[in-house]
């Protein structure tokens, strides 16, 4: 095996975590066969270079040969006409289409949802909220890999997948926290401002693997792309909601518990439409990271 | 380092989608068609492992779209039982998967190349008779 620069190494994970997020919606087994044909291509191509190690201008020469990432998941949609059946037109960008789909989600999975709600809130409150960010930012991958699964089942054990991202997701939890608590204390205004662009930088962060600045770069990018005043009725919603329920008399502490998954299902419904069905929104990676 | 690293990706990334997205949507399906009779022919032949099937393919001018088509059509193939993999560990690198045809494989290629020679045939006809 050759060996690689960092820079060498980094384009090489970055291809395929992209990959990866590509085959999302394929089995498992399948995704791991077409990965590693893929590592098994650029090992047999970088054994054709003379020089060692690898620099990052001889992976982006081999990376280049082997496509896109969403070429792999264009291929597998094109090669299936035969047995395809015509693609539903896509549903509309709105506030209605994100309740619809959070709802259906909802009905699927009641049970695990509300179960790792309930795991969340226990977990935040005995960690004095040390594991909030890791643990919402695993409750968003869970209901994020479950929309993309064909079967849309979702599955506890994701919920900790967080703990993969601990820092960041750490570092991001208390950042936003901060600055939205602050901006509400300020007559509200703000921190709902800041609640609507940092919208979707929990799941970039968990989806896309992207660092802290990033995230909330990318989220406010997203947001202002798709429509700042649709994103901020939804921010104000999505409050109200959460909100409004732990404040009902008595049972307001076990109605959020019902409450939060269906917010997280909102929220993974809003950032899908941009990320799976229209990718050329996202924005680019800044070098600023 | 990160800057420098994260420019060439993003020229990259943006030269290989407006490449892919340049390509005629009737040529892409042909192509795409092509790739599956072209694939299981060689596989007929000899059994071959992923990157060895790609170097065979991209070096028929203009089949392929990108190696990303190839890959997925393997598991495609797999998964309507043409074809069988097996994995073979190498000592120097992540371990190879070797594709051979089953049975099943070897009539669906029988039959799609009595289909390809009937049709290229009808199809050559009606471009002689075009030109005269």
């Amino acid at each position: 095996m050759k060996t690689r620069t960092g820079e060498a190494q980094h384009l090489e994970a970055d291809y395929l975590t992209r990959l990866r997020q590509q085959l999302a919606n394929l089995p498992e087994e399948e995704i791991n066969e077409i990965i590693l044909n893929v590592q098994q291509h650029i090992e047999e191509a970088l054994s054709e270079l003379d020089d060692e190690p690898v620099t990052l201008a001889h992976m982006a020469q081999v990376i280049e040969t082997l496509g896109p990432p969403d070429s792999y998941s264009e291929s597998i949609s094109v090669t299936q006409i035969s047995e395809a059946v015509p693609a539903p037109p896509p549903s509309p960008f709105s506030i209605g289409t994100f309740f619809n789909e959070a709802l259906e989600m909802y009905r699927q999975n009641f049970l695990v949802l509300v179960l790792g709600a309930l795991i969340s809130h226990a977990l935040m409150i005995v960690s004095l909220l040390i594991l909030a960010g890791p643990i919402f930012g695993g409750y968003m991958f869970m209901c994020i890999k479950a929309c993309r699964k064909p079967d849309h089942k979702a599955e506890l054990g994701d919920l900790f997948a967080g703990f993969k991202q601990f820092w960041p997701l750490l570092g991001l939890f208390f950042l936003t926290t901060v600055c939205e608590l602050i901006g509400m204390a300020l007559l509200i205004i703000p921190g709902l401002l800041l609640f609507t662009i940092w919208f979707y930088c929990f799941e970039l962060m968990v989806d896309r693997k992207l660092g802290v600045f990033e995230s909330m770069r990318q989220s406010k990018a997203m947001v202002m792309e798709n429509g700042f005043g649709l994103h901020f009725v939804l921010t104000c919603l999505i409050l109200a909601m959460d909100f409004g329920a732990s404040f009902v008399p008595y049972v307001g502490e076990a109605l959020s518990l019902f409450m939060t998954p269906l917010t997280c299902m909102i929220c993974v419904s809003a950032y899908l439409h941009i990320c799976d069905r229209s990718p050329e929104n996202l924005a680019p990676l800044s070098a600023s990271d | 380092m990160t800057a420098k690293y994260l420019a060439v990706h993003n020229s990259l990334f943006q030269h290989i989608r407006s490449e892919f997205l340049s390509n005629d949507k009737w040529l892409t399906q042909v192509k795409k068609g092509l790739l599956e009779l072209c694939l299981l022919n060689i596989l007929a032949r000899e059994q071959a492992h992923g990157y060895e099937l790609v170097k065979r393919l991209t070096a028929i001018p203009g089949l392929v779209v990108t190696v990303g088509t190839i890959y997925p059509l393997l598991n495609r193939l797999k998964r309507e039982g043409l074809l069988k993999s097996v994995i073979e560990e190498s000592t120097n690198g992540p371990p190879r998967i070797i594709y051979h045809l089953t049975p099943q494989g070897r009539k669906r290629v029988k039959q799609i190349n009595q289909t390809w020679n009937q049709i290229n045939e009808h199809v050559k006809d009606l471009m002689i008779e075009h030109k005269g």
